[in-house]
């Protein structure tokens, strides 16, 4: 008896054992919420599965789901006082969230104005923190006659594309944008006047038509935008491969589970001529995302300094949710997170997601100068290059 | 615990030849690592082939009763892949594990050939592991011209290949689970014997630690097919007294 239960044990077990050795596949499983708890479940799972910065932010996400589930339960979908309530419980939730490009956007009709942004929220409560300003227009008063601006419609329908390139002193090469979505500028098929003002730029980093002491590269107020105007910017003033930071992604369901660390560079372009004079990157508070990258990789350059203020922390980019399965999520009929889909590590060995990329020289913000007409960091990029 | 408690019963008082062997075992395995991939666009784990040797270490304790140790070294590789539209993006895994189960093998005696069937646990340390694969990198970008005139980008795919970092964090390098196996075992006279053995190890501890609410559990499945021999070491006989009546 002994015996045969034994082999029964066994075979049993087998055949348990074979049963478990199932592939798991997959598929998307969000859904209409049908009530504010679902609401709250399935924005709390997103994060869970998608937010790439678990490993390193210090928002204790088990103890929001305890204190914060029961809140969303005590609220109806179908009141309009509830709806706008619960805009302060995910505000209050995400709240300490370091991703710097991190935003909640709400498909319900009645919250179609609310954002929520943790960043800046944070920002502006701080005691150094300053309007956003265009430093193009004061800019340009120190540029040689002949300098080029123009703008273009065509890349976004919300947004104008705007850049500014001349000459400083016959001796300094200037160029400014106020925002990423210059490859696109330069190759549409449509006329649009930032194309001239980037070949104008193009033309003098290759050519000879004047001596050129250094480079100054504004990226102050600049938003950031498409990744790769990193490559057909920075690409163009560098003749080998540019090795500055890693990234990693998500690469399953456990908080802590990140794929390894893949490096992030930018391969000279066709054509690309090094520029081994000194060049000066203008960055501020607002400098932001692909602006950022490009600042956090010219300073990889051993002739770079960087002057002005911090970055704005927005160092991790951000694609379509299923190329990585992480990053940007949706609750289908109630809200959109924006969230970075990709962790960046820079070369130096540190994230500066949330703190933001600090300046070599630091020269702050001065409102008063610039309404006497004085950019005080433009000025200080100038005394730099000799 | 019921069936080992009822085996010792098994085994006392009984007349009992006791022999100990010792040899020598390698063989094919394949390991496929449980994980939720819920909610995870086209993606798929699949199991991954590897290998194992071992040095078995049996004790005969009667004529259909042995217990067996094999401390060994295994592999339990798995294969992490993007699917459909995504195909082309992968991670292999390749781990290497120290490995212990622990069995009570049955034994059907036939003349010079045995079959057996055994049941026990195991115990293993995740001695350290190696990924490969390729993935898309965000900051690795090219373009080209659409149908439209318009600009299209494309992320390319850069591979990779690097030694694991464990995480102690999340890492759970002790493993433990259940094993069940099957085989046959050939004497080719009183002292040495050739044996062929099909196994199933399945890990009941997590190969994560515990870190967080709703964390999706991760298991390894391994089936192995080990073919060996062994060498009688020593010869026993002892047996019971019974009280006279």
């Amino acid at each position: 008896m002994t015996r045969f239960f034994y082999i029964l044990c066994i075979l049993l077990y087998v055949i348990l054992s074979f049963a478990a050795c199932r592939k798991s596949v997959s598929g998307p499983t969000r859904t209409g919420p049908a009530n504010f708890t679902d609401v709250f479940d399935q924005f709390w799972e997103g994060m869970n599965t998608h937010y790439v910065y678990w490993d390193i932010d210090t928002t204790h996400w088990d103890a929001i789901y305890q204190q914060y589930r029961p809140l969303f339960a005590r609220l109806d979908l179908q009141d309009a006082g509830d709806v706008r309530a619960s805009v302060q419980l995910f505000r209050d939730m995400t709240k300490g969230l370091i991703d710097g490009h991190y935003a909640i956007r709400f498909y319900h009709s009645l919250l179609t104005d609310s954002t929520i942004d943790p960043a800046y929220d944070r920002k502006r409560s701080g005691p150094a923190f300053h309007e956003p300003y265009s430093f193009a227009g004061l800019a340009a008063h120190y540029l040689d006659p002949g300098y080029m601006s123009g703008y273009d419609s065509t890349t976004d329908a919300h947004q104008l594309l705007y850049a500014l390139s001349g000459t400083i002193g016959q001796r300094v090469l200037y160029f400014t944008c106020n925002r990423m979505a210059l490859l696109r500028s330069y190759q549409s098929p449509s006329g649009n006047g930032v194309r001239p003002v980037l070949q104008s730029f193009f033309d003098h980093l290759a050519g000879n038509s004047f001596d050129m002491k250094g480079l100054i590269i504004d990226l102050r107020d600049n938003g950031g935008g498409d990744l790769i105007d990193l490559g057909f910017l920075v690409g163009r003033i560098i003749d080998q491969r540019l090795l500055f930071g890693y990234t990693r992604y998500r690469n399953g369901n456990g908080r802590l589970d990140h794929s390894s660390w893949l490096e992030a560079a930018v391969s000279p372009s066709a054509g690309a001529k090094k520029i081994s004079a000194p060049i000066i990157v203008l960055a501020d508070n607002f400098s932001a995302s692909t602006s950022e990258a490009m600042i956090m990789a010219l300073r990889c350059l051993p002739n770079t300094t960087i002057v002005g203020e911090n970055t704005w922390g927005a160092t991790g980019p951000f694609t379509d949710e299923n190329v990585y399965n992480d990053g940007p999520f949706s609750i289908p009929g109630f809200l959109s997170v924006n969230t970075s889909s990709v962790e960046f590590k820079h070369l130096d060995g540190r994230i500066y997601e949330g703190v933001g990329f600090p300046p070599d020289i630091a020269v702050p913000f001065d409102l008063s100068s610039i309404n006497a007409g004085i950019d005080r960091q433009l000025e200080k990029g100038i005394s730099l290059i000799k | 615990m019921t069936p080992l408690f009822v085996t010792l019963l098994g085994i006392a008082g009984q007349p009992v030849m006791a022999q100990l062997s010792l040899g020598l075992e390698g063989g094919y395995n394949y390991n496929y690592l449980s994980k939720d991939l819920s909610g995870r666009w086209f993606s798929e784990n699949d199991g991954q082939a590897g290998y194992t040797i071992g040095v078995p270490v049996l004790y005969q304790c009667n004529s259909w009763l042995m217990l067996c140790a094999t401390p060994s070294f295994c592999k339990k590789n798995y294969l992490s892949k993007r699917t459909d539209t995504f195909a082309g993006i992968y991670e292999y895994h390749y781990n290497n594990y120290l490995q212990l189960p622990l069995t009570a093998r049955y034994v059907f005696k036939r003349k010079r050939f045995d079959v057996f069937l055994e049941l026990g646990v195991y115990s293993a340390w995740w001695i350290s592991g190696r990924i490969k694969g390729v993935a898309p990198n965000l900051f690795d970008l090219h373009d080209s011209a659409g149908a439209n005139g318009q600009l299209v980008e494309y992320i390319r795919l850069d591979a990779y290949e690097m030694k694991y970092h464990f995480d102690t964090r999340k890492d759970n390098r002790f493993e433990w689970g259940w094993v069940t196996g099957i085989g046959g075992e050939y004497h080719l006279n009183a002292q040495y014997a050739l044996f062929i053995e099909g196994r199933y190890t399945g890990s009941l501890s997590d190969r994560q630690k515990k870190y967080m609410k709703a964390q999706p559990p991760e298991h390894n499945h391994t089936f192995y097919l080990s073919a060996g021999g062994t060498v009688r070491l020593k010869t026993k006989r002892r047996s019971t007294k019974k009280n006279a009546a």
